[in-house]
């Protein structure tokens, strides 16, 4: 028998909700389009494909990384949406991403998909070693040749003249069993070594290879400018990784009144041999480092008006892509409801953007974008339940740091029966002009607004 | 030789080991290295790309230090999963197929001549050869010697023993915490592979929620795309997975039960006969 307890972490809330939300845009997707929008229609499939450079593939602009992926379905999955470049590694899940590829391999036309993987090269290792590396990385690929090798996160440029690996490189084209070669950089782990736009500028002037795979986003423009510049005076591929890198919202430490999870991390911290004070200095230090990449996000975040986490990272996508220079975004993908909700932002021009795109889109995955004033489910309600009030409220919680204020006011309508809804066949769903799922909705804000206190 | 900032900034990225004790030291062996230490703020620096299925998986913090013995030297990487759950989920992840289980830790596995992995408790354990390679002897000796440093239980998570005996193949059990099936509604799912008499396999599920109220609300808070059916009188919801057939999940008294890889409706009901017999 499960242990009884009916609270449920504000953590676990949000989880549930984007879940429930992520869903439905999958289910709004796959449905009939209406006829009257147009353009939910068009933007199912990949819209755009780019020239990656010298290998002179077209490739989508949107990609797909195998860190996440655990089913080969969403390999197929996004490749019938028209995606065509699939990125793993000998490293990711110790091999077994590259078995899924694989795997998924044998439901597309080979010759329409490009394929990389990469190794991580020490200094000390043999063309023999690395040629042997790679037979494990093709096997478990399972295909006859693989589009592009690349060295794994490189932190000097020193390595970029490794001649083992030139050497493999070199017989493995010979026999047909590589076509190209490329060099990713993630920046260097420590003061001794270089940066990523040292390494990978060094890169495409070296000659020898021919695509790059940098981080890309908004917080690191100008150093990817740098590196772009040189991949197109060199006529290099490029591929964006981390593109959405931003939050919008830091926690606080008030030591008076610590989260759950903050007090969690203390508690570590303290079983590693710090004293609750130093511990409680590493987790401000922490919070002061979110804190900045907040400050750092939300520029960007209000000049598109964007006001969740969802909206934000499909918009930092579509800011990697605005710039031609980058030819495909990689997107590590894990579930169709991802694939559904990123392919629609493929060929949309962020300077003519529509200013409906984020509501289509982004908003479809806010769990509470509910019109405020709107009262049409009302009259479908038994309980008479103010909905758009309670998802106001909600709002406050979520998106404006007023939770006290929000549970307050929820507190004083409590009344009004919310909990009712677990027993009700739920006619307001019919009401919804918008199509939302008003009682899931109701019973998740419920949860969180009274930390369910039923 | 390694610069004065390096130094330095070693001192400060890896201050204090995982508990007051020492990393475990292995009888015979020496080191020279430094202890590495990594969080999920910056495990991806260690393991790039790949930190994204550790951080799924609850991932808290790592250690590493390096161990030389003759001409064997190996690298000793501890992850701290937070949970025995979490720990399983990624060592069934990387554990090589097929495998042959070692009863070391809560479970071990070789992967001559490069790598052993086990995991016990909350950890997840791998050691790699990165000079000479590992032999059975070797890799065994590390894992023992590992296994009995590190704090807490060696039983298998609990939670397996709720899944179905009959039909389940051996070794075939995992773990997601973030997304099963494809479907990031279905979180914390154990499975195992199971077949049939025909050969046929399917894949049988729980979802764990800690409670009966949190399976009841999960269930009711699954997406307009599950449709609602009864299965041997409890309430279920299926749903049709983009090439990968049907699934259900089902609430009974014990909690959330699921099956995936179906062909129909008739299929999922077969598959879980199981139900008609739980109390």
């Amino acid at each position: 028998m499960e242990n009884s307890g009916k609270s449920i972490s504000r953590r676990r809330f949000f989880k549930t909700g984007g879940a429930v939300l992520a869903g439905g845009a999958w289910s709004a997707l796959h449905s009939q389009p209406s006829k009257s929008d147009k353009s939910e229609e068009k933007t199912d499939k990949i819209q755009q494909y780019r020239k990656l450079g010298r290998t002179g593939f077209e490739v989508s602009d949107i990609s797909m990384g195998g860190t996440r992926n655990r089913e080969t379905s969403i390999f197929r999955y996004a490749y019938d949406k028209g995606v065509n470049y699939f990125d793993t590694a000998e490293g990711y899940i110790n091999g077994q991403s590259e078995k899924l590829l694989g795997d998924a391999l044998k439901f597309m036309d080979r010759k329409k998909v490009f394929i990389t993987t990469k190794l991580p090269i020490g200094y000390e290792e043999t063309k023999t070693e690395i040629l042997d590396r790679f037979a494990k990385c093709q096997e478990r690929l399972q295909t006859e040749y693989v589009d592009a090798l690349f060295m794994h996160s490189v932190k000097e440029v020193a390595l970029l003249n490794h001649t083992g690996f030139h050497e493999a490189v070199k017989e493995l084209r010979s026999q047909g069993k590589l076509r190209y070669c490329g060099v990713s950089s993630h920046g260097p782990r420590n003061d001794d070594q270089d940066s990523m736009e040292k390494v990978l500028i060094a890169a495409a002037e070296d000659g020898r290879f021919d695509a790059l795979l940098l981080i890309y986003n908004f917080m690191n423009d100008q150093a990817g400018q740098n590196i772009l510049k040189a991949c197109k005076k060199n006529d290099l591929g490029t591929t964006a990784m981390k593109t959405s890198p931003g939050i919008l919202k830091a926690d606080l430490v008030d030591p008076e009144n610590l989260t759950g999870e903050q007090q969690q991390l203390i508690e570590r911290y303290q079983k590693r041999g710090m004293s609750y004070e130093e511990a409680l200095e590493r987790l401000k230090q922490r919070a002061n480092e979110l804190k900045e990449i907040t400050q750092k996000t939300l520029p960007f975040a209000e000049k598109l008006n964007i006001s969740s986490e969802e909206q934000l990272k499909l918009a930092s996508i579509q800011w990697v892509l605005q710039n031609p220079d980058i030819h495909t975004a990689c997107i590590s993908f894990s579930d169709f409801s991802q694939v559904d909700r990123t392919i629609p932002i493929s060929g949309s021009d962020m300077s003519r953007l529509d200013p409906g795109f984020f509501n289509r889109f982004g908003s479809s995955a806010n769990s509470y974008y509910c019109r405020q004033a709107c009262k049409e489910c009302i009259s479908g309600c038994p309980q008479r339940v103010p909905v758009s009030t309670i998802m106001r409220y909600a709002y406050y919680f979520q998106n404006q740091q007023r939770e006290k204020e929000a549970m307050e006011k929820y507190a004083n309508i409590l009344r009004q029966n919310v909990p009712a809804c677990y027993n009700c066949d739920a006619p307001c769903l019919e009401k919804c002009p918008y199509g939302l799922d008003i009682q899931a909705q109701m019973l998740q804000v419920h949860s969180m607004l009274s930390l369910n206190r039923t | 030789m390694k610069s004065p900032l390096f130094v330095l900034f070693i001192t400060l990225y890896i201050p204090l080991p995982l508990s007051a004790q020492d990393f475990p030291m292995p009888s015979g062996w020496s080191s020279h290295s430094e202890i590495l230490s990594f969080t999920r703020d910056n495990l991806w620096e260690h393991i790039n790309g790949a930190a994204d299925q550790y951080l799924d998986l609850g991932f808290q913090d790592l250690q590493i230090q390096d161990f030389q013995k003759d001409s064997l030297a190996v690298s000793i990487e501890i992850y701290n999963m937070a949970s025995d759950l979490n720990a399983f989920g990624i060592f069934a992840l990387e554990r090589p197929v097929p495998f042959e289980p070692l009863a070391i830790g809560s479970q071990g596995v070789l992967s001559l001549p490069g790598q052993a992995l086990l995991f016990k408790n909350i950890y997840y354990v791998k050691i790699y050869a990165f000079e000479g390679e590992l032999t059975e002897t070797s890799a065994k000796m590390l894992l023992h010697g590992i296994a009995d440093y590190l704090p807490g239980h060696s039983q298998f998570p609990k939670e397996f023993q709720t899944l179905p005996v009959l039909g389940r193949k051996m070794n075939s059990e995992g773990f997601a915490r973030e997304v099963f099936l494809g479907l990031n509604e279905l979180q914390n799912c154990l499975y195992a592979i199971y077949e049939d008499e025909s050969g046929t396999q399917y894949r049988l599920f729980r979802i764990v929620t800690g409670s009966y109220p949190k399976s009841e609300e999960f269930f009711l808070n699954l997406s307009e795309n599950w449709i609602g059916k009864d299965i041997y009188s409890y309430p279920a919801r299926m749903i049709t997975i983009p090439y990968q057939g049907m699934a259900a999940v089902v609430l009974t008294d014990q909690g959330l039960y699921g099956v995936s890889d179906c062909r129909d409706e008739a299929e999922i009901i077969k598959r879980m006969t199981f139900l008609k017999n739980s109390p």
